[in-house]
């Protein structure tokens, strides 16, 4: 009964705000907004606190033998109360930040549908429900970051983002079908059963499905080759960005794997395959972010590359760790974009760094809470959370099979670019002098969520520890027996506590110098800038032609064709037509002339 | 055997001839008129020159009956006739070729 | 049987009382019109699974038979429901002759009540030519421009296709030993003969009405005419897909599985055509013509990919008559403060029309085919089907769906995007017609969500028919 009130107290608010939104006072609208997403996190939580084991609860039988349910098991419970509790606090966060802007029923009307979508997708016990929830969540990104309609640039990053990963989502559907017609149910325990049963590891079926899938989780995880939507989707309101661009929608894509994980490990291919697109997407986005002007587009290309140490997780078959990364990141990447956004309310929406500066001393608040997630995100050794999380992919990356030293390599690098270019945003924003004045003050509303972010940024990391460092292993504890065992080498290459200290030193020497480097920086514009120019290849390579093709048929040529058939049968009647003058005597003559041919065939013949 | 045109068939497509031509060069209703009556005389000449030859009294019959329809035509296209002239202030025949295509 | 006979009449009755008093008043005529509607859809919910017999011609074995099973029930029901919102939408402006456009809205509902339950060929027939000719004079006497375009081309196409469809009757009748109409001993009978040959004329009086690609080209003009003739537009076209799912398939078993798959490429090339199409037209009306013919695409794939996937299709035909018919009424809201339909000549309506805004966008996501509403319940099931019988064909039928998200998002981009131009006098949607289209809504969403008691009962008349 709590289970369903948890995605269903949302999409209540939701349906409350949809209809008489427009007629209540501002602070009403904000609470009914608030309260919401609220309850739906004490429900989640008692859930948690409750929890006994894995229970399926269904609602009703929804299209054929698929029934509307949902499923509670240690993965989904973990995914409701992290989506939950971190979506209330940037709610109240944005209580404050959306105090001047019009359509505030339409914004929190947005991001309670939004939540409600986001659990159900977790929540799913069949792939339909789980693709409802999918498309859901796309919805309401495609809302709320066209949010400022009058913009029309947003609208057009609005719907970028839609159709990009609703391209993804075509895998989605395919894979869903190839199951539904091969293995005869969408229930994913069923269905990874019955793969596990049917299918020998490296079958092609499996292979073809996972790929599939993780063609969609591409999509909506802004990952390789799907990735270009993303920088773009920052054109939003920056709570939308920091709950759905960094926090929850774009780890679906993660959740989706893990939680297909049996799938996976049928196919050694496509584990190979999230791996590579995981180190590719990893370096990319931190090479992109890099020359980014724009603080907000800094903090999407990290989100990027930090979804890609998960994707290489999970291609590693190190699952608990990229669920673990997901956890930590959703907190201090949601603290990261919340002190952004403190930043925009205070100095109207200015996020060119180049413009900005000196706002250490303006805005301490945004300064302090954005180092604790700049520091979590460069994962400074000990303290932070994203310190043990990375630590937990890079030593599962390297001890396992499916992982190897290259992957861990490409990690390392990944640590040293993220302080680089994590600083860097750090120097240009907070530092040197003050060049755009700060005309509001934030109020306790927004300081309250920054500090409980900021303190469960750092605590969440003492949830697993490697063995070498306290060994505290919850995460693992919790997981165990969720996924299929990491396989790992029997002889380790290097000893643990070896890869930890390199871990540490690559990410000190990044950020010591992304301190130094970026001192006296000018505004780049480079290739990376532009995101490696995968815009304008698939500029090229398929919106082009797509429109050129659709312009080409505009006027309907099928119709035409057979319209001219018509048009055809017309002017030969007009032609005929002539015979008929309209006189007597002219009609006369035909028929005797014709009479004096038929009858001089029929006697001459 | 008489020749041809001692033939009354001679006689008979000979002034069906007539009629037929007197309707493809005449304009006026009224002519028009005539040649189509001079048609319709003609045939039922021929009708009752061929009854007489087979000894058939069908061919008389038909006679009569082309009698019968000449007189109810002739009502009805002098009706027309009436209303034709009434309309466009003329017998021309041509005056009226809306129905041209 | 008493309900059946009434169903057809009352609207033919109630339109022509209409029309009697309409040179008094024009409110009473309204609401004359919007009670027979109500009544006939009371009187649908009573008539459900009532099958009725009179003797009509019992030398030629042609008879009254009528029947209100599960499939004829939900289209029964359908084009009572979008007539009467339709009617109830319209702005009380007075038009001239609205008697007579009442009549002719009422005539063209009765046939199309009668297509959808005759049970016999001969009388199946006399109803599909009774709701063409009063439509061709909707469009002629109360279109807008170009509509005697757009008339001409209506009927040309669907009459000359219903005259072949007359000898396909025929051709059957003598087929089948030349003593029956009767669609349930029909489906008994052996066809001796071509059975391919026979079924030619069925199939395309079908395809045309559906609109089915090689054919569509009468509708586009058709759609941009008049709201509400458009949206009978939208009904009428489902007496295609209706032809082809109760008469085609049953009667001609073996045609169809010959013609099958080369209808399913058809369809999906259909699917794929109209999405194209529809994504460079500037004219927003066209935009949903040529979705409309699109999705029709699918609905042809699905109706020649068995049982399961027919079933979506009915539930396809529903929510596309709802979902494109609430759209063409937005888009006329939308004309009649812009005065223009093209594209790129207005933007940011949003700003002051809200409401039609957001009532836009839900019908756009159902349109596109996001789950929870309910033409994705329709579009998947129609899916499973066509990857079941083709594999390749369903992968390109889903990019396919994904592809309407195109046009469909350039249509709400264009429209109600960026700051405000090209308005005139830009009115929201008055409360009357928000309560109206909640009811589409509600539809729709209960649909999507809950849709088992719609495929029971559509599935109920499977029941009666051979796989």
């Amino acid at each position: 009964m709590l289970l369903g009130a948890i995605p269903l107290l949302p999409f209540v608010t939701f349906v409350v705000l949809l209809l008489v939104g427009a007629r209540l006072p501002r602070y009403a609208i904000s609470f009914i907004g608030v309260f919401g997403i609220a309850c739906s996190a004490i429900c989640a939580l008692i859930c948690a606190s409750t929890y006994t084991g894995v229970q399926t609860q269904i609602y009703w039988a929804w299209i054929g033998n698929i029934n509307f349910a949902f499923y509670l098991d240690p993965l989904s419970l973990f995914m409701t109360c992290m989506i939950s509790f971190v979506a209330t606090w940037i709610a109240v966060f944005s209580v404050r930040f959306m105090d001047e802007e019009d359509g505030t029923a339409r914004f929190f009307g947005s991001m309670n549908l939004f939540v409600a979508s986001m659990l159900v997708l977790v929540l799913a016990d069949n792939l339909l429900l789980l693709l409802l929830g999918w498309e859901g969540v796309g919805l309401c990104s495609y809302l709320l970051i066209g949010f400022w309609y009058k913009n029309k640039a947003a609208g057009r990053a609005a719907t970028k983002a839609f159709i990009t990963t609703r391209i993804g989502d075509v895998g989605l559907l395919v894979a869903m079908l190839f199951a539904l017609v091969l293995l005869g149910t969408l229930n994913i325990q069923d269905l990874l059963g019955q793969a596990a049963i049917n299918w020998k590891p490296g079958s092609m079926e499996a292979t073809i499905i996972a790929l599939c899938i993780l063609f969609a989780a591409t999509g909506k995880s802004a990952q390789l080759p799907l990735q270009t939507w993303l920088p773009d989707a920052m054109l939003g309101p920056t709570p939308v960005s920091a709950l759905i661009h960094a926090a929850t929608m774009v780890t679906a894509g993660v959740y989706l794997i893990a939680r297909l994980s049996g799938l996976f490990a049928l196919s050694p291919i496509a584990q190979t395959m999230v791996l590579a697109v995981g180190a590719a997407t990893l370096l990319i986005a931190g090479l992109c972010a890099l020359a980014q002007n724009d603080l907000k587009r800094v903090l999407a290309y990290s989100t990027m590359s930090q979804i890609g140490y998960m994707f290489l997780a999970l291609g590693a078959g190190a699952y608990s760790a990229a669920m673990f990364h997901l956890l930590t990141h959703a907190f201090f990447k949601a603290l990261l974009f919340l002190s952004a956004g403190v930043i925009g309310y205070c100095a109207h929406h200015e996020y060119d760094m180049f413009k900005l500066g000196g706002l250490k001393k303006l805005l301490p608040l945004a300064y302090y809470s954005f180092l604790v997630g700049a520091l979590c995100l460069c994962a400074l050794p000990l303290v932070t959370s994203g310190f043990y999380s990375k630590e937990f992919i890079l030593s599962g990356v390297l001890f396992s099979i499916d992982g190897g030293v290259f992957a861990w390599m490409s990690g390392l690098l990944g640590a040293f670019v993220t302080g680089l270019y994590t600083f860097r945003a750090i120097t240009l924003t907070f530092f040197g002098e003050a060049k755009t004045p700060v005309v509001h003050k934030p109020g306790p509303l927004m300081a309250i969520p920054l500090g409980v972010l900021a303190l469960f940024s750092i605590v969440l990391g003492f949830l697993q520890t490697p063995e070498d460092l306290f060994h505290i292993h919850k995460i693992a504890d919790w997981f165990a027996g969720s996924f299929p065992d990491v396989r790992l080498h029997s002889t380790l290459i290097l000893p643990e506590w070896s890869t930890l200290l390199i871990a540490s030193a690559v990410s000190m020497i990044g950020i010591a110098v992304g301190l130094l480097a970026y001192k006296k920086s000018r505004p780049v514009d480079s290739v990376f800038t532009r995101g490696l120019g995968f815009d304008d290849l698939y500029g090229l390579a398929v919106v082009v032609p797509y429109s050129f093709l659709s312009r080409l048929l505009r006027r309907d040529i099928f119709g035409e064709m057979a319209l001219s058939f018509a048009r055809t049968v017309y002017s030969m009647a007009a032609f005929l037509g002539r015979v008929q003058t309209g006189r007597l005597t002219d009609y006369a003559s035909l028929i005797t002339f014709s009479l004096v041919v038929i009858l001089a065939f029929l006697v001459l013949r | 055997m008489t020749s041809v045109i001692e033939s009354p068939l001679f006689l008979a497509s000979s002034i069906f001839t007539i009629g037929l031509l007197g309707f493809m060069v005449r304009r006026n209703l009224i002519f028009l008129f005539l040649a189509v009556e001079i048609m319709m005389l003609a045939s039922a000449y021929a009708f009752v020159t061929l009854s007489n030859q087979f000894s058939d009294v069908d061919g008389q019959l038909m006679f009569l009956m082309i009698l019968a329809v000449a007189a109810a035509e002739l009502c009805v296209g002098l009706a027309i006739m009436m209303r034709f002239e009434e309309r466009n202030k003329s017998l021309n025949a041509d005056a009226a070729d809306h129905l041209k295509g | 049987m008493i309900y059946l006979a009434t169903l057809i009449l009352l609207p033919i009755l109630g339109g022509l009382f209409a029309y009697a008093i309409s040179g008094r008043s024009a409110a009473w005529t309204r609401l004359i019109t919007l009670a027979v509607l109500s009544a006939n859809i009371v009187v649908t919910f009573c008539a459900f699974g009532i099958e009725g017999y009179w003797d009509w011609i019992p030398s030629l074995g042609a008879s009254f038979h009528l029947s209100l099973d599960g499939l004829s029930f939900v289209l029964v029901l359908l084009a009572n429901v979008v007539t009467l919102v339709g009617v109830a939408n319209i702005s009380e402006h007075s038009r001239k002759r609205e008697g007579l456009y009442y009549l002719l809205l009422l005539i063209t509902l009765s046939g199309i009540i009668g297509v959808f339950m005759a049970f016999d060929l001969l009388l199946f027939f006399v109803f599909w030519e009774v709701m063409l000719v009063p439509l061709y004079f909707l469009i002629l006497i109360f279109g807008e421009e170009q509509r005697q375009k757009a008339a001409t081309r209506f009927l040309l196409l669907t009459q000359g296709s219903g005259l072949l469809l007359l000898v396909s009757i025929i051709g059957l009748y003598v087929a089948t030993g030349g003593d029956t109409f009767d669609y349930t001993l029909l489906l008994k009978r052996a066809i001796i003969g071509d059975e391919v040959l026979i079924s030619l004329g069925f199939l395309l009086a079908f395809l045309v009405k559906l609109p089915a690609l090689p054919f569509h080209f009468w509708m586009p003009s058709v759609f941009t005419n008049s709201p509400v003739s458009a949206l009978m537009t939208g009904i009428l076209i489902k007496t295609g897909a209706y032809g082809l799912i109760r008469f085609y398939v049953p009667l001609f078993p073996q045609a169809s599985k010959e013609l099958g798959p080369s209808m399913m490429i058809l369809g999906i090339v259909g699917l794929i055509y109209g999405a194209l199409v529809a994504y460079s037209q500037r004219d927003i009306k066209k935009i949903l013509a040529y979705s409309t013919i699109s999705h029709v695409g699918l609905i042809l794939a699905g109706i020649f990919s068995g049982h399961l996937a027919t079933t979506g299709v009915v539930i396809l035909l529903v929510t596309q008559a709802i979902g494109t018919g609430a759209l063409l009424m937005l888009c006329n809201h939308v004309y009649a403060s812009t005065r223009t339909r093209e594209l790129g000549r207005f933007s940011g309506l949003y700003h002051s029309m809200p409401k039609a805004g957001t009532i836009a966008l839900i019908f756009a996501m159902a349109s596109i085919g996001l789950p929870g509403l309910g033409n994705f319940v329709g579009e998947w099931l129609v899916l499973v089907g066509v990857f079941a019988k083709d594999p390749v064909l369903g992968v390109i039928a889903a990019i396919g769906i994904v592809m309407s998200a195109l046009y469909m998002l350039r249509f709400m981009h264009g429209i109600f995007f960026g700051e405000q131009t090209g308005v005139t006098a830009p009115v929201d949607l008055s409360s009357k017609s928000v309560l109206l289209y909640s009811v589409f809504i509600l539809i729709v969403v209960g649909i999507g969500l809950y849709p088992s008691p719609l495929i029971d009962v559509i599935v109920s008349w499977h029941l009666g028919t051979p796989a």
